[in-house]
Order: C-alpha cells, then sequence, then structure tokens
C-alpha cells in the first residue's frame, strides 16, 4: 500500500479497470444535449445531463454521419456508446456510436410495435393481398395535388400509356390529420367504384414526415378496401405500416406509375406479334389440308378406281388358280402315298404267300402252329391252302437242329 | 368475351394462337380458333383506345 506510483499508473490503472468491465462496454444513456461543439475536425464534443449529473461525451467524425438531425443544446437524445478514461487528464468520459433524438426513438418504438401487432392480426398476409389488374381501365391516385410526386406519376404514365384514366383524390401527406384525408380517399374510391387500382403515394421524408402512413386506422382502411391499393410512400429504403399492408409496394411513386399499366408500346408489338402468328399458322394449316387432300386425290383408286377393282379381281383368280393348283398338288402326292402304302400291305398279306405254295396250319381250336412244340402226336391239324384246306394227322415231329 | 379482362383476353389470344401453330386441329376448329383470334386482336386494340380521359381531379368536399 506504501508503494509509490505514478499519475499515468494510476490513470492507465483506472482506464484498464473501466475498459474491462463490460456493463461499461456497451451503454444507452438518456440525457439532454449541453455545450454542444462541433469542432472543425469535424469530432462532436458535449456534454449529457439530468437534473442531477453531467457526463462528458465525445463522438468522432467517423460515427456522426448516421446522425439525422442537427443537435443543439437542450435537446433530448439517447445516445449508444462505450465509457472510455482519457487519461491525459484524468477524466472518464462516453465514447458515443450512435445519437437519436428521444421524440424519434419513441416513433421507431411505436411503430415496431404496430408492426407486429398487425403482423399478428394476419394484415400483411401474403394469402389476403389482391391481385394488381394487368390494364386498369382507371387508376385512383391518393395523394397531394401539388409536389413532385403526383407529376412524377403523370410523367411516367403519359410515357408508357398515353392514353390512360386516372382520378387523384387530393389528400395531406403530411401532419397529425393527414391519414385521415388519406381514409377518406379509400373510401371515396371504395364507394364510387369508379377505378380498379389505387395509388397512395407520397415522397421521401424523416419517419416523423412519413408518420401518417404508419397509422392504425390507415392499416385497417388499406386491408379492408375491396380495390387493390399499391402504396408508394418514400424512398426505396422507407418502410411504412401502409407499405405491409397494401397488396403491392413500389419503391417510389414514380416505380408505382410503371407497375400499374404496362407499356403501350409493349402491348401493341405483342398484339402485333400474336396476329402475324394467328394468320401464317392458320395459312400453314390450310395448305397442309390442302396437301393432305391433293396426295389422297393422287392416289390410284381415287384416280382410276375402275382399274382398282379390276386389280382386286386379278389378284382374287390369282389366288383361286394358286389355290386350286396347291389342292392338286395335295391330291397329287396322298395319291401316291396311297399306292406306295397299298403295294407295302399287299407284300405284307399271307394270302400271296400262300399262293406260292406256302400253308397256314392252325390246330383244330383254330390256333395258328408257328412251333413244333405247339402240337403232340395224335393232333389233328388243318393247313389252310390257297384254294382250301387239309385235314392231318401228326405222326411224329422233330425238332430241327 | 366482352365481359373479360384485357389480361384474359390476351391469355385466349396466345391459346387461339397455340392451337392454330400446333397444326392438328381440323378445318373447322381451325377456323373457329382463326375467327376467334382476330376478334380477340380487334377488341384488344379497341381497348387500348378507348381510354382517353387523362387526369381527372376529384373534390372533396363535394
Amino acid at each position: 500500500m506504501n508503494q509509490k506510483i505514478t499519475v499515468t499508473q494510476l490513470n492507465t490503472t483506472i482506464s484498464q479497470l473501466i475498459s474491462n468491465h463490460e456493463p461499461l462496454a456497451h451503454v444507452l444513456v438518456e440525457g439532454e444535449l449541453s455545450n454542444f461543439k462541433r469542432h472543425s475536425s469535424g469530432h462532436l464534443y458535449f456534454s449529457l445531463k439530468d437534473e442531477r449529473s453531467l457526463v462528458r461525451c465525445v463522438m468522432f467524425r467517423g460515427q456522426t454521419g448516421r446522425v439525422n438531425f442537427n443537435p443543439i443544446d437542450g435537446n433530448k437524445v439517447i445516445i449508444k456508446g462505450h465509457v472510455g478514461v482519457y487519461e491525459k487528464n484524468g477524466s472518464y468520459q462516453l465514447y458515443v456510436s450512435e445519437m437519436t433524438l428521444h421524440g424519434a426513438g419513441d416513433l421507431y418504438l411505436k411503430f415496431e410495435q404496430l408492426k407486429k401487432r398487425l403482423a399478428l392480426e394476419g394484415l400483411f398476409e401474403i394469402e389476403r393481398k389482391r391481385k394488381i389488374p394487368y390494364l386498369p381501365s382507371t387508376i385512383g391516385i391518393i395523394t397531394s395535388p401539388t409536389g413532385a410526386v403526383i407529376k412524377d406519376i403523370t410523367n411516367v404514365l403519359d410515357r408508357r400509356f398515353p392514353n390512360y384514366n386516372a382520378i387523384l383524390y387530393p389528400s395531406k401527406v403530411q401532419g397529425v390529420d393527414a391519414h385521415k384525408t388519406i381514409i377518406s380517399g379509400i373510401k371515396y374510391f371504395n364507394n364510387f367504384r369508379n377505378v380498379d387500382v389505387i395509388i397512395i403515394a407520397r415522397g421521401g421524408g424523416s419517419i416523423e414526415d412519413l408518420w401518417p402512413f404508419n397509422e392504425e386506422n390507415l392499416a385497417y382502411e388499406i386491408a379492408s378496401s375491396s380495390i387493390p391499393i399499391i402504396s408508394a410512400i418514400g424512398h426505396e429504403t422507407d418502410f411504412t405500416i401502409a407499405d405491409f399492408v397494401a397488396d403491392l409496394r413500389a419503391p417510389t411513386p414514380s416505380a408505382a406509375a410503371e407497375l400499374v399499366l404496362p407499356n403501350l408500346d409493349d402491348i401493341k408489338i405483342y398484339i402485333k406479334e400474336k396476329k402475324i402468328r394467328l394468320i401464317t399458322s392458320m395459312k400453314n394449316l390450310l395448305v397442309k389440308k390442302k396437301q393432305l387432300l391433293a396426295y389422297y386425290a393422287d392416289r390410284p383408286v381415287m384416280k382410276r378406281p375402275d382399274e382398282y377393282v379390276n386389280k382386286l379381281h386379278q389378284r382374287i383368280d390369282q389366288l383361286d388358280d394358286k389355290l386350286k393348283f396347291h389342292m392338286k398338288t395335295k391330291i397329287n402326292s396322298i395319291e401316291k402315298d396311297f399306292v406306295v402304302l397299298l403295294g407295302k400291305m399287299q407284300s405284307l398279306s399271307p394270302l400271296d404267300t400262300i399262293k406260292r405254295g406256302y400253308a397256314v396250319i392252325e390246330t383244330e381250336e383254330k390256333k395258328l402252329i408257328t412251333s413244333v412244340k405247339d402240337v403232340s402226336k395224335d393232333d389233328i391239324i388243318i393247313a389252310k391252302m390257297s384254294d382250301g384246306i387239309i385235314i392231318s394227322k401228326v405222326l411224329d415231329k422233330e425238332k430241327a437242329k | 368475351m366482352k365481359e373479360n379482362t384485357f389480361e384474359q383476353l390476351m391469355e385466349l389470344l396466345s391459346k387461339s394462337v397455340s392451337l392454330l401453330e400446333g397444326g392438328e386441329l381440323q378445318l373447322e376448329k381451325a377456323m373457329e380458333e382463326y375467327q376467334k383470334g382476330l376478334k380477340i386482336i380487334k377488341i384488344l386494340n379497341e381497348r387500348l383506345e378507348t381510354a382517353k380521359q387523362q387526369l381527372e381531379v376529384v373534390d372533396p368536399n363535394e
């Protein structure tokens, strides 16, 4: 404890202590600006205070680009940053990375809450989005009658589809009751049903400027419209509640005009091309049918039907001849086979053999005798000759050696 | 056909063209599709020419 340290060592120790303390590495502090100074280097130096305390703050040039308002003393702000020690004069300060106006922070929070709630209610569901008609005969536009937005829209329409029909419902696009005039516009078009699609448009602006398009009542009105609605609010990067509920979000008012109507020239070219194809294909089809007809007409049967019939007759005759020939051949071959067979049968018949002086010898019981074993002494045997029989008695028998 | 939207008519036209280009239709059916196609083209062109009012402004206080 008694060991001496230098001032630098002290400040360094404190600096390390603070920078190693996690809760101080990311802080969100609310307070009022005072002693605000913008240095020629671009860095911002100021204090943040409340009723009882004050803290020094610095915001370096690299971070100041994201500050979307012009800070002055007295502004209620929320800053994001970390706590560090400026060792040179032994003071701690807030190193600011972001600074937003307190009110704006409220609006942002309100926006997020409403968005979450309406999403839960299903207002942003893709399924409930209505289809934007391809070629609306009349377009309803709700925006300020003065200013660049309506001019941007009509310029694009003039260029793309010069003979369009549009009805402008002049509304306020800024201020506390702006959303009411926009709601009236949606009601007007839904009552008269004189348009096929509605564009709600506004130019760019701050979150406060665009706030009417984040009003809950407007969101419900858009959701309940029976006419499809295109939102075209602010710049490409601006998103409002109306954009989420609308059936189609156009990034800008000019883009809405591009989306709502096709290019007239493109359609004309498209129709012309279809017409050419229609006529060409009809012609081709006719040519094809004619060719088919010509082909059939050219067939011999169509040209000389008699000849065809005669040819058929000729063919029948040919077939008949062929049939007869084959039948004849077949019969002849059967006859031949028969004669051969007959000859064979004749040669096998015993009658022929008998004619040549042989005899068939049987017992009295008409059993054929083929061996000496078949007879005994004194048996009567009958020899059948070609012209009669000889009845004899066996005197003796002798087996051949 | 008059009650169809522009987009529906464009689709019908495309269908007629495809059928004819297929080349398989009977002559009567082909003639029918061809006449239909020409009629659709006429209606489409008429619709493109009709709208001429441009921008009308509503008086919200009326």
